[in-house]
């Protein structure tokens, strides 16, 4: 249906304003080829600019104003919505225009809580902007239940607020620490947030879209309208406005639809070129007036116009100073956890946004969300250090430790002196700077603190632990390189579309509606780990080998199957498991049922069972070779986690992100999204970008299976790519990191120091000074 | 130059891979090979090639150790207690680095010098050869002098000079009369001494400026071209000189030769230890290895002793230097200022005696460590002019040596501070503490051995390190604080101890072992009951055990032994006639001393009645090629064992008149090959392991022993050979009619060959002549 040649229409048969159709599934190009689409505004009241409207109509969605008092969702963050254990806390930052601050508010939680809390015992802290709100005890088992809090007038500022929440949970019957691991809460995120009293958002400068309400699911939801069918011009332009919008909205998930999807969902949309409202008060950008769906309107009679515009927009959006209250600020800025520079940083627990705890349980945790550069490199060339400023109780039992993490695996251990009281800060615990990665990473510090009573739950409620906000990670300079293929660079800043050298392209081959979505949803979400608007060069044709770092976004059937063997992945192999089956429906949106909405993650629908269970062991994969003494000193070890890349799809995936490169130069790199249609492909990129799937990426390819993330090690194939201007401490530190995962180059290259040094050393002493004899 | 350039890159490539921040894994890695790579080398023949590639390839694992320690170890800035100790440590560990470092550079390349052929007599330099004293025995002079006397050398050429500070005007004027008239005795007995040697007695009107003020006062009262210096107790042998003073007609600018200094009697550590036949002395690695290392830059030193000095070079320097008290070093160190060279023969001419008690062995110590620091801090050779940049380097080496006392106790204390107050000095995780600090030892002991391993045995540099530590960290503190105090103390040598007892200076060493062992049991005890503590405390656990056991042997040190001999013996390969009771038989010479001999006869089967203790008899010794024959010496029977068809007998000296001296030095020091045996037969090296487990075993026993010592009486320790204690007056010695001893020689049956050689004629006209002369029989008739 797509036609491999550049047939680009003239005719722009649609400057009306109108809803879209409700399109067939069936891919269609709406880039300038195959059927004519017409779009259309939501709201037929918004005069039109152009000539007459054409093409079908839908029903209006519902107005966020028809149900009003509205719920204002939390937006999705790293941390997700569960709290676990017997201490849990969560931060969000929330967004509000000057309407909505003033307004008087109500928050409302709902959440369920596990079987095995005891409600009366546990309850939920509730702080905004700092300030307390109160407590209340935690919700029956059985359950969903709400719990309202009232927002003292004045404590909402316009801008950035941050709401903190605290649970503190205890088991009904067991106080043994392996009982707080049955301890959870999740809030249920369609029913949880502001409940703002104001009739009209009053959205005003474009600083206001950040106060556009998310989705339920906490995704920030992009509409597009551009006109009808989308010229490669067009496409162009709406691919850096969606990417504007995504950084202004300050979200960790947007998601970008094109005409009437996701339109019963709060959204913003971006209208855009020709047909798009005046933006108020006759500005080239801003928000169209319009009573509903909240629309920011781009319009510009051409191209010159949209992209002054455009430019114009982002300059603002740069310059614009964050507001809101100093928690607020904060909050937002650490809503994918704390970002570090890359050089010598040390970061106190305050400045993630602890405030320092007494507790009083078995089992203490809190993770701290760490953002590395997208160009660093992990290796063990040096180590992080965690000073704990803090104390503990006596009476502990002598199991009670320090536990830390990083990403999961465990890093050190600290056992404490329990008999008597003491201070945590006693000594440095180390961890390795291999267990990081870049992007998003997660530094746990795990206390357990049990006493001989907890066996009989006879155990006074006495705090056993402090840990205070003075607490200190200290992380050295790292090395700055850019690896491909490597998907972890691509999650955390969007390398290798960052590179300065060489543009990035977009290649769609198939530009069908769900595609484009996907495609501009992950152009979108690029944009926020990049920090700003990537200058993307959109293609249907396939781009040349050197042209530049590609994005290809395609259903399998419409890549090229060599593409797919330059992932490591068996072209075949694909097309099997992804042939559609009989009867099987093709995937819809992730709107999960409850309890996986309630679970605060992202999940597609499984696909075909793996062929052979167990096949993506890891050690089984590996084979003999992993078990060799010393084997990692000859070949890189098979990362933990990771599968061989021909176990990838066939394990049941029916998504995969994946890198390769089919030029020399390794700033060439393809990173390919594809599943097995269109709507899947949707599905899968809204998936993708969720906080909680995007911070796993990594490897060579990530297959998306459920609502697991298959990863293919990146191994040998990796490439190195300069991304900082030459600076020698770097340099050094890049080979030191090379050095260290390569332990054998590493001798061999001091053996040939060595040989090479002692007969110069002979040379010149035997030649100096006397001589023997 | 190009091969500076070509080595500078090269060492500059390797400090940038060094420096290269690595896994630990990594690290671990190329610990294990360095290590297994060192194993092999260490077995292949001994060349320049595999020497450098050894030492190099244990340099890597050094520096990669001291980069991590610089970089990675040090508590952070919050913890300023920890921070300070931390640095203090570091400092400690960097300054042993440093004289690694600088030893590996003095060391790079060890001279082996080959003999000098025998230079004609007409060619040779007149030489004068200064034996500086100040209150040593007479026993002991006359011995030195004799043997200073006996030296093959032209004898128009060599005039032997005793240079008496004993005997000075000041020392005879004293207003003690007491000491005045002693001083006045010892005059008067080293004037005649000197006469019947035919050497020259010279005391001076006051003792200034100590031993250089003695030796420049010899100095402008000779004319010799060339300057011997011997310590009183320092007696060469025959071969000193044709082995030495050649040197100077083939290097104009020579200004010194010296020799090792080789001792005859055990120091206190080797003798409490019982080492002294088995185990290199201490003083070996530098005159084995550092004397040697020095001489390939020009930059060896004089050491006070058994050493030759060009008049014209000292006179450029107005003789001696003498502003601080080790003025050997100071006078080499101007001379080399001032362009003149110097050269090391590494061949042990001469034996000599040292300190037999801890006490006098930490005061010579303590003098030497003064001396060093003085020319450190009033010449300092890093901005003095006129040395090249290596003299510069050794003579900072030789000095900053002398710090070794901070280090080591600095290595005694760290961990304790961990083990008792919880003190984090030292931050690293136990797998990093295990791939660097593991391999640096290992490699450090890897290194040592091979370079050291054939004059020194593991572990024995830190014990000695540790006991003068103890007590010369108050003498650097005191010569730090006031650097032209320190005064000249003359060692105290020939003492003799009658009892097993403690030194008097062995309580700080209980103090520190009693600390140490609580250390030891205090880790022990919270590393198996305390939950927060880690596997840090294991570490430093085994590093407080380690220093328990160096405590532990030194304890050992300072627990005095008994000393059986009290004239030191040398193992010598002689023959001679013994005439006892009637008869004379050809007896084989095995060891020899001041004080007696050993001997090894073929008994005969009616001799058994013969043999008695206490008989008198005569020892006449067949001199060693080319020396004169020498009178026979008056003997004692001490000691007869019989083991098979063989008798083993001691003989005693006894008080002898002087003359006597030259057949005992004759026996003693007529061949240099003796002590060159005994020394080489000592350097064996005994491996990592067996020395390791010796000193183990030092650690473990020695502390018994101590204790033991501690429950004894308080000893007297009195000099060895003073008159009053230099065994029995030798009452009846025959008059000797030296035609009826040649007979009885000429009647020795049967005929062998060694017996035709024992009654050369030509010996026995010069020994009967000799006895004939009229002092000899006086002195024969007096007894």
């Amino acid at each position: 249906m797509c036609s491999s040649s550049p047939l680009w229409p003239t005719t722009l048969a649609g400057l009306g304003v109108a809803l879209l159709l409700p399109l067939q599934a069936e891919a269609q190009s709406f880039v300038g080829v195959g059927p004519v689409r017409s779009f259309v505004l939501p709201d037929s009241s918004v005069p039109s600019t152009s000539a007459e409207p054409r093409g079908e109509r839908l029903a209006a969605p519902k107005r966020q104003s028809e149900n009003a008092p509205a719920l204002r969702p939390l937006p999705v963050t790293s941390t997700g919505l569960r709290f676990a254990g017997e201490w849990s806390e969560k931060l969000w930052p929330i967004s509000l225009t000057i309407a909505q601050a003033t307004a008087p508010a109500t928050l409302r939680l709902s959440f369920l809580s596990a079987i095995s809390v005891m409600p009366e015992g546990s309850r939920v802290t509730v702080f905004l902007n700092d300030v307390s709100l109160g407590s209340a005890s935690l919700a029956r088992a059985d359950a969903v239940a709400s719990r309202d809090f009232a927002v003292p007038a004045g404590l909402l500022k316009a801008g950035a607020n941050a709401l903190r929440l605290r649970v503190e949970q205890r088991h009904r019957v067991d106080c043994s620490p392996a009982a707080t691991y049955e301890l959870w809460t999740v809030l249920d995120p369609a029913r949880s947030g502001l409940v703002l009293g104001s009739p009209e958002p009053g959205y005003g400068s474009p600083a206001d879209i950040a106060a556009i309400p998310p989705r339920a699911s906490g995704a920030f939801a992009i509409r597009l309208a551009a006109g009808d069918r989308l010229s490669p011009s067009m496409v162009q332009r709406a691919i850096k406005a969606v990417q504007i919008t995504a950084l202004a909205a300050g979200t960790l998930q947007p998601v970008v639809t094109i005409g009437a999807d996701g339109a019963d969902e709060p959204s913003l949309v971006l209208a855009l070129g020709n047909g798009a409202p005046a933006p108020a008060g006759g500005a080239r950008y801003g928000f169209a007036t319009s009573p509903g769906t909240p629309v920011f309107s781009v319009p510009g009679r051409n191209e010159t116009e949209l992209d002054a515009a455009l430019e114009s927009w982002d300059g603002e959006r740069q310059r614009a100073a964050a507001v809101g209250a100093k928690a607020g600020r904060q909050a937002l800025t650490l809503q994918a956890g704390y970002v570090v520079s890359g050089f010598a940083e040390q970061i106190r627990l305050r400045e993630t946004g602890f405030g320092g705890m007494s507790f009083a349980g078995r089992r203490f945790e809190h993770g701290v969300d760490v953002v590395m550069p997208a160009d660093f490199l992990p290796a063990d060339y040096d180590r992080i250090s965690l000073d704990l400023a803090g104390s503990h109780a006596g009476g502990l039992t002598r199991d009670a430790h320090v536990l830390v993490t990083v990403n999961g695996r465990q890093a050190a251990t600290q056992r404490l002196n329990g008999d008597k009281a003491g201070d945590l800060g006693g000594s440095r615990i180390f961890l390795p700077l291999s267990l990081m990665r870049p992007g998003h990473n997660r530094i746990a510090i795990v206390a357990e603190v049990p006493r001989p009573e907890d066996a009989s739950c006879a155990a006074p409620a006495a705090p056993r632990l402090t840990l205070l906000d003075t607490t200190e990670i200290n992380l050295p300079r790292v090395a700055r390189i850019g690896r491909a293929p490597e998907l972890a660079a691509l999650s955390a800043g969007a390398f290798p579309f960052t590179q300065s050298n060489v543009a990035p392209i977009l290649y769609v081959p198939q530009p069908d509606r769900e595609t484009m979505g996907a495609a501009l949803t992950l152009v979108a979400r690029l944009a926020v780990a990049a920090g700003r608007p990537l200058d993307f060069t959109f293609t249907v044709e396939p781009p040349k080998a050197d042209a530049g770092p590609v994005l290809a976004v395609s259903p399998a059937s419409r890549l090229d199957p060599v593409m797919l063997g330059e992932l490591g992945l068996d072209p075949k192999g694909v097309e099997t498991a992804w042939r559609p089956l009989d009867g099987r429906k093709p995937a819809a949106a992730p709107v999960a049922p409850d309890g996986e909405r309630l679970a605060g993650t992202c999940r597609l629908p499984s696909g075909p069972a793996p062929a052979k269970p167990g096949a993506a062991d890891p050690a089984a994969a590996a084979g003999l070779s992993a078990s060799l003494p010393f084997a990692g000193l000859w070949t890189s070890p098979i990362e933990p986690g990771t599968v061989p890349a021909d176990k990838a799809v066939a394990s049941g995936a029916l998504a995969l992100l994946g890198q390769g490169y089919r030029s020399a130069d390794a700033a060439h790199t393809w990173t390919v999204v594809s599943a097995p249609d269109s709507p899947t492909l949707a599905a899968a990129a809204e998936c993708i970008v969720h906080p909680a799937q995007w911070s796993r990426l990594a490897g060579r390819v990530a297959a998306l299976k459920g609502e697991e993330v298959v990863i293919v090690a990146a191994g040998a194939d990796q490439r190195f790519v300069e991304t900082q201007t030459f600076s020698l401490p770097n340099k050094r530190l890049v080979l030191a990191g090379w050095l260290s995962l390569k332990p054998l180059a590493y001798v061999g290259v001091a053996l040939a120091l060595v040989l090479v040094l002692a007969f110069a050393t002979l040379g010149l002493v035997l030649n100096t000074g006397r001589r023997q004899g | 130059m190009l091969r500076w350039v070509a080595w500078g890159s090269c060492g500059l490539l390797m400090l940038l891979f060094v420096t290269q921040p690595i896994s630990v894994q990594a690290q671990g890695l190329l610990g294990f090979i360095v290590i297994a790579g060192l194993i092999v080398l260490g077995q292949l023949p001994r060349r320049a090639s595999t020497r450098y590639l050894f030492l190099t390839l244990g340099s890597v694992v050094l520096l990669r150790y001291l980069y991590w320690r610089l970089t990675n170890t040090l508590p952070p800035l919050s913890d300023p207690v920890g921070l300070g100790f931390g640095l203090v440590l570091l400092g400690a560990e960097l300054f042993c680095a440093f004289v690694l470092a600088i030893s590996l550079v003095i060391n790079a390349d060890p001279l082996n010098r080959s003999s000098l052929p025998r230079d004609d007599d007409d060619k040779l330099p007149t030489v004068d050869v200064f034996i500086p004293t100040y209150n040593e025995d007479e026993t002991i002079l006359a011995m030195t002098v004799a043997a200073a006397k006996g030296m093959d050398y032209p004898v128009a050429k060599l005039t032997v000079w005793l240079l008496d500070d004993g005997g000075t005007d000041q020392k005879c004027t004293d207003k003690d009369e007491a000491r005045a008239a002693a001083a006045r005795q010892r005059r008067t007995r080293l004037q005649a001494l000197c006469r019947e040697f035919g050497a020259v007695y010279l005391t001076r009107a006051r003792n200034e400026h100590a031993k250089a003020g003695n030796l420049n006062n010899g100095l402008e009262h000779s004319q010799g071209e060339i300057v011997v210096v011997f310590d009183a107790d320092h007696a060469p042998f025959r071969q000193f000189l044709r082995e030495t003073v050649g040197h100077f007609a083939r290097d104009p600018k020579l200004f010194l030769v010296q020799t090792p200094h080789v001792f005859l009697n055990p120091d206190p550590i080797e003798k409490n230890l019982r080492t002294f036949e088995r185990m290199p002395s201490e003083n070996e690695m530098f005159y084995g290895v550092t004397q040697r290392g020095l001489d390939k830059w020009n930059g060896s030193f004089f050491c006070g002793s058994a050493a030759l000095l060009r008049r014209t070079a000292l006179q450029t320097t107005r003789g001696f230097s003498g502003l601080t008290i080790t003025e050997d070093c100071e006078t080499a160190f101007e001379l080399h200022a001032a362009g003149w060279s110097s050269l090391y023969v590494d061949k042990p001419l001469i034996a000599g005696l040292q300190p037999e008690t801890f006490t006098s062995f930490i005061g010579q110590r303590s003098r030497w460590c003064q001396g060093m620091f003085q020319i450190l801090m009033l010449k300092n050779p890093a901005v003095r002019t006129g040395l090249n940049p290596i003299q510069r380097l050794a003579y900072l080496s030789s000095m900053t040596f002398w710090f070794f006392p901070i280090p080591r106790l600095i290595f005694m204390v760290a961990p304790l501070l961990y083990i008792f107050l919880d003190v984090k000095i030292f931050v690293a995780s136990i797998d990093e503490t295990i791939a660097y600090t593991a391999a640096y030892v290992g490699v450090n002991m890897l290194m040592q051995s091979y370079l050291y391993g054939h004059v020194r045995w593991p572990w024995v540099s830190e014990l000695y390190e540790y006991v003068q530590g103890v007590f010369l960290a108050k003498a650097i503190a005191s010569v730090v604080a006031a650097p032209r105090k320190p005064t000249f103390n003359v060692t105290a040598k020939g003492l003799s101890l009658e009892t097993d007892h403690l030194s008097e200076l062995a309580w700080p060493f209980f103090a520190v072992f009693v600390v140490l062992l609580a250390g030891v049991g205090v880790a022990v005890a919270r590393y198996l009951f305390e939950p927060g503590v880690t596997e840090l405390m294991f570490v430093v656990g085994l590093w407080t055990t380690f220093n328990l056991i160096i405590a532990g042997a030194a304890l050992g040190a300072v627990a005095e032994r008994r000393q059986i001999d009290r004239h030191p013996r040398l193992g010598v390969n002689r023959r001679a006639t013994l005439t006892l009771g009637g008869r004379s038989r050809p007896v084989a010479v095995d060891d020899v001393s001041a004080g007696g001999c050993a001997v090894r006869f073929d008994a005969l089967p009616d001799e058994a009645a013969e043999i008695e203790r206490g008989g008198s008899g005569l020892l006449a010794i067949e001199p060693c090629e080319g020396n004169p024959a020498e009178p026979p010496v008056p003997v004692t029977l001490s000691y007869v064992t019989r083991g098979g068809a063989a008798f083993r007998c001691g003989l005693a000296f006894g008080r002898l008149p002087s003359l006597h001296y030259r057949a005992i030095a004759e026996l003693m020091y007529g061949d240099a090959a003796a002590i060159q045996r005994f020394v080489a037969g000592r350097r064996k090296p005994i491996g990592l392991v067996k020395g390791s487990l010796l000193f183990l075993k030092w650690g473990a026993t020695e502390p018994f022993r101590a204790l033991s010592y501690a429950m004894h009486r308080k000893p007297e320790v009195v000099s060895a050979a003073t008159a009053d204690d230099a065994g029995p007056e030798i009452a009846a010695v025959p008059a000797f009619d030296p035609q009826a001893f040649a007979e009885a020689v000429l009647a020795l049956s049967p005929p062998a060959a060694d017996a035709r050689q024992v009654i050369d004629a030509d010996v026995w006209r010069v020994a009967i002549a000799r006895m004939n002369e009229p002092g000899v029989v006086a002195t024969g008739k007096a007894a």
